[in-house]
C-alpha cells in the first residue's frame, strides 16, 4: 500500500513522540546514574553526561543492602513466574477442553479476584499468614503474587489455546495421544507466545509489587527491591546518584527477560499447520 | 468381507438431527465417496466413523468389530483433514511418526516405517523440514503419510484436496488413486467435487439432509439415477428439468406433452411402469444429450443467452420463453453469439422421467 507523504510524516511524528515519551525517562535514569552528583543536580540539566563516575554503583553494591534486596526480588519474581505457569497452563487447558459442571460460571468468576483492591485483602491475609507462620517469609509473597497473576494468566492462555486450529488436536487424538500428551507435546509448543506473555506479566507484577511486600515482610534482610530500595533513598535527603543507579539495576532483569523470551512473542508459530 | 458397516446411524446436535438413519456397507479395499451439498452431513458422518463425533444411535463396525464407542485411536482408522492439520512445530518425520510414538513403538522401527512411507510419497528429501517450509501439495502428502504409517484398516479423507489449486488437485487426485491401488485399503472420502467423486470412487454415496439418496457405482448414478436430486446433483452442468403432461402410455414408455419446450407426443422411457397412469411427471434431459446437429429426435428452437466456451466443449445457456431456460453442452458451436436463434435436437431415449414426488419412473 502506498501512503501519502503527509500521512507518512504524521506517522513518523507520532512514532517519534511516543518513543520520546517512553524512552526519555529511561535515558534520564540510565545516563544520570553515571554522572557526578553535582552534574545530576545542576541547574541546567545535561542530556548527555559531561562526567563519568562509577561511584553510585560502588556505593549501591558495597555500602548498601541493595544486593540482598535484589536477590530476594529475583527469588520472589522467578518463583512467582514458574508457579503461575505451572498452575495456569493446565487450568487454562481444563477450562478450554474439558467439560465439567459449572465450567462457565467458574471461568467467569475467576476474574472476580480483581474486583477487590489489594489493600482490602491485606489485613485478612496478614492474619491468615500469621496463623500459619508465613509472615516475614518470602513464600508468603510468592503465594500472594501467584494468586493475583493467576486469573489473568488463565484467561489469556485460554484464548491462546482457542487460537490453535481444532483439527490439530483432533489429529493428535486420532494419533492416540492422551489429553496430557496433547497438552505437553502439541498445545504448549503452539501457545509459546502466550506462555511468554504470561510469564513476563507474572514476573513484572511480582517484581514491582509493593503493598504486600511492605506489610508481610518485617525484617530488613527479607525485603524485596521496591520496599528495600525506598528505605535506601533516605528519609531526610535524597541521594540522587544512588537512586538512579538502583533504578537502572532494577530495570536490568526485566529487560533481560524480554530479550530472552521476547522471541516467543513472534507469532506465526502455527504457520504451515493448516493451509 | 465387509470392512466398514454402518447400521442405522443417527446424530443429533441438541434438537437438530443431522444424520437421520444412514446404513452402508463397504467391502475390503473399496473406495467410498460421500457427496452431497454443503450441510448434507457428509463430513459429520465421516467424523462419526473417525470417532471425533459421538454417535447418537446406531452402530459402526470396522472389520467385524463394534467400534461405536471405541476411542478414535483404537478404531483402526486414519484421517486426512481438509486443512492438513500438521503439527507445525514438528519436522515432517516427527509428524508422520507421532502416532507410532504414541502407540509405544521404538524409535528405530518408527523411523523405518516413516522412511518407507516417505519414499512412496516422494517426501524423503523433506523429512527434516517443518511444515511451513513445504508447499501445499507436499503438506497434504505429509498428512497422507501420517495416515499411511498407522497401517489403518480404513482411511478417512475429509475434502483433502479442496485447499489445493486446480493443477495440483488433478495431480493429487491421481496420486490418491495410485495409493488406493497400491495399498488396497478401504477408503472413505468426502468431497463436494463431482470430478473427484466420479474418478476416484468404486461406490458413491449421495447424501442429502442426513439421509442417503442413492448408493451406486459412479456411472450407475449418472446413467440410472433413482430420483430428481441425484439426477440433478451428479453431472455438470446440471440436468434440465421440465414438467410434462402424460397423454398416453405404452409397454415401457409414456407419451408426454412438454409445454415448456412446445413439444407433444414425445415418448419417454420408464424403468418400471406404475400401476396407474400419472397425470403429470417431471422429465430430465442432460445438457450433453442436447445437440445442434440435426438428428432423428425432436427439436426445439432456442435463443442463446450466454455461451461458456471451455475449449473442447461449450455450454450454451439459452431460453425458449421468458420462464424456460435450458442448458446444452455443444461440441462445435464457436460461431454462436448471444441473441442468435437456432435449433436444438433432443434424443427421446435419453430423457429421464420422475414422478411428482421426485422418484424415478
Amino acid at each position: 500500500m502506498r501512503r501519502s507523504l503527509s500521512l507518512n510524516a504524521l506517522l513518523g511524528a507520532s512514532l517519534a513522540f511516543f518513543t520520546a515519551l517512553i524512552g526519555l525517562p529511561f535515558w534520564w535514569v540510565v545516563s544520570g546514574s553515571i554522572k557526578l552528583p553535582q552534574e545530576i543536580i545542576s541547574r541546567l540539566p545535561t542530556m548527555f553526561p559531561q562526567s563519568f563516575t562509577p561511584q553510585h554503583y560502588q556505593k549501591l553494591f558495597q555500602a548498601s543492602d541493595y544486593p540482598v534486596y535484589l536477590i530476594n526480588s529475583l527469588i520472589v519474581a522467578t518463583s512467582t513466574t514458574l508457579v503461575t505457569l505451572v498452575l495456569a497452563i493446565p487450568a487454562a487447558y481444563a477450562f478450554f477442553r474439558l467439560t465439567f459442571p459449572a465450567r462457565g460460571v467458574l471461568y467467569r468468576s475467576i476474574l472476580l479476584a480483581y474486583a477487590f483492591p489489594s489493600i482490602v485483602v491485606l489485613i485478612p491475609l496478614f492474619g491468615l499468614f500469621a496463623k500459619v507462620g508465613l509472615v516475614d517469609r518470602l513464600p508468603s509473597l510468592i503465594i500472594v503474587n501467584v494468586a493475583f497473576a493467576l486469573p489473568f494468566s488463565i484467561w489469556m492462555l485460554r484464548s491462546f489455546l482457542a487460537g490453535v486450529p481444532k483439527e490439530i488436536e483432533e489429529a493428535a487424538v486420532i494419533d492416540g495421544a492422551s489429553t496430557l500428551k496433547i497438552l505437553r507435546r502439541i498445545m504448549i509448543p503452539l501457545i509459546a507466545p502466550g506462555i511468554a506473555a504470561v510469564g513476563i506479566y507474572a514476573f513484572v507484577t511480582a517484581w514491582t509489587e509493593y503493598v504486600f511486600a511492605s506489610v508481610l515482610i518485617l525484617s530488613d534482610a527479607k525485603r524485596t527491591l521496591p520496599v528495600g530500595f525506598s528505605g535506601i533513598i533516605g528519609q531526610y535527603q535524597i541521594d540522587w546518584g544512588l537512586l538512579l543507579a538502583g533504578a537502572t539495576v532494577a530495570i536490568v532483569p526485566v529487560v533481560a527477560l524480554f530479550a530472552l523470551i521476547g522471541r516467543g512473542f513472534v507469532s506465526g508459530l502455527t504457520e504451515g499447520a493448516v493451509k | 468381507m465387509a470392512e466398514l458397516v454402518l447400521t442405522d446411524l443417527h446424530k443429533s446436535f441438541g434438537a437438530t438431527e443431522v444424520i437421520r438413519g444412514v446404513s452402508l456397507e463397504a467391502s475390503s479395499g473399496e473406495f467410498i465417496v460421500f457427496v452431497g451439498p454443503s450441510g448434507c452431513g457428509k463430513s459429520t458422518l465421516l467424523r462419526m466413523i473417525a470417532g471425533l463425533e459421538e454417535t447418537t444411535a446406531g452402530k459402526i463396525s470396522i472389520d467385524d468389530r463394534d467400534v461405536t464407542k471405541v476411542d478414535p485411536a483404537k478404531r483402526g482408522i486414519a484421517m486426512v483433514f481438509q486443512t492438513y492439520a500438521l503439527y507445525p512445530h514438528m519436522s515432517v518425520a516427527e509428524n508422520m511418526g507421532f502416532g507410532l510414538e504414541m502407540s509405544g513403538m521404538g524409535k528405530a522401527e518408527r523411523m523405518a516405517k516413516v522412511r518407507q512411507a516417505a519414499a512412496s510419497l516422494h517426501l524423503t528429501d523433506y523429512l527434516d523440514r517443518k511444515p511451513k517450509q513445504l508447499s501445499g501439495g507436499q503438506r497434504q502428502r505429509v498428512a497422507i503419510g501420517r495416515a499411511i504409517v498407522r497401517d489403518p484398516k480404513v482411511f478417512l479423507f475429509d475434502e483433502p484436496l479442496s485447499n489445493l489449486d486446480a493443477e495440483l488437485r488433478v495431480k493429487m487426485r491421481l496420486e490418491i488413486a495410485r495409493l488406493h491401488k497400491d495399498l488396497g485399503a478401504t477408503m472413505v472420502y468426502v468431497t463436494h467435487d463431482q470430478v473427484e467423486a466420479m474418478t476416484l470412487a468404486d461406490k458413491i454415496v449421495v447424501l442429502r439432509d442426513g439421509l442417503v439418496e442413492q448408493i451406486g457405482r459412479p456411472l450407475e448414478l449418472y446413467e440410472n439415477p433413482d430420483n430428481v436430486f441425484v439426477a440433478g446433483f451428479i453431472g455438470s452442468p446440471r440436468m434440465n428439468f421440465f414438467p410434462a403432461t402424460v397423454t398416453g402410455r405404452q409397454e415401457n414408455h409414456f407419451v408426454v406433452d412438454i409445454p415448456a419446450l412446445r413439444l407433444s407426443g414425445v415418448p419417454v422411457r420408464a424403468r418400471a411402469m406404475p400401476e396407474d397412469r400419472p397425470e403429470t411427471i417431471t422429465i430430465g434431459i442432460r445438457p450433453e444429450h442436447l445437440s445442434e446437429a440435426a438428428g432423428s429426435g425432436f427439436s426445439v428452437r432456442v435463443v442463446c443467452q450466454a455461451m461458456e466456451r471451455l475449449g473442447s466443449v461449450s455450454y450454451l445457456h439459452a431460453s425458449l420463453t421468458e420462464e424456460t431456460q435450458i442448458t446444452a453442452e455443444l461440441r462445435d458451436a464457436r460461431d454462436v453469439q448471444p441473441g442468435d436463434a437456432f435449433e436444438l435436437f433432443i434424443e427421446p431415449s435419453r430423457i429421464f422421467a420422475f414422478d411428482a414426488a421426485g422418484a424415478r419412473l
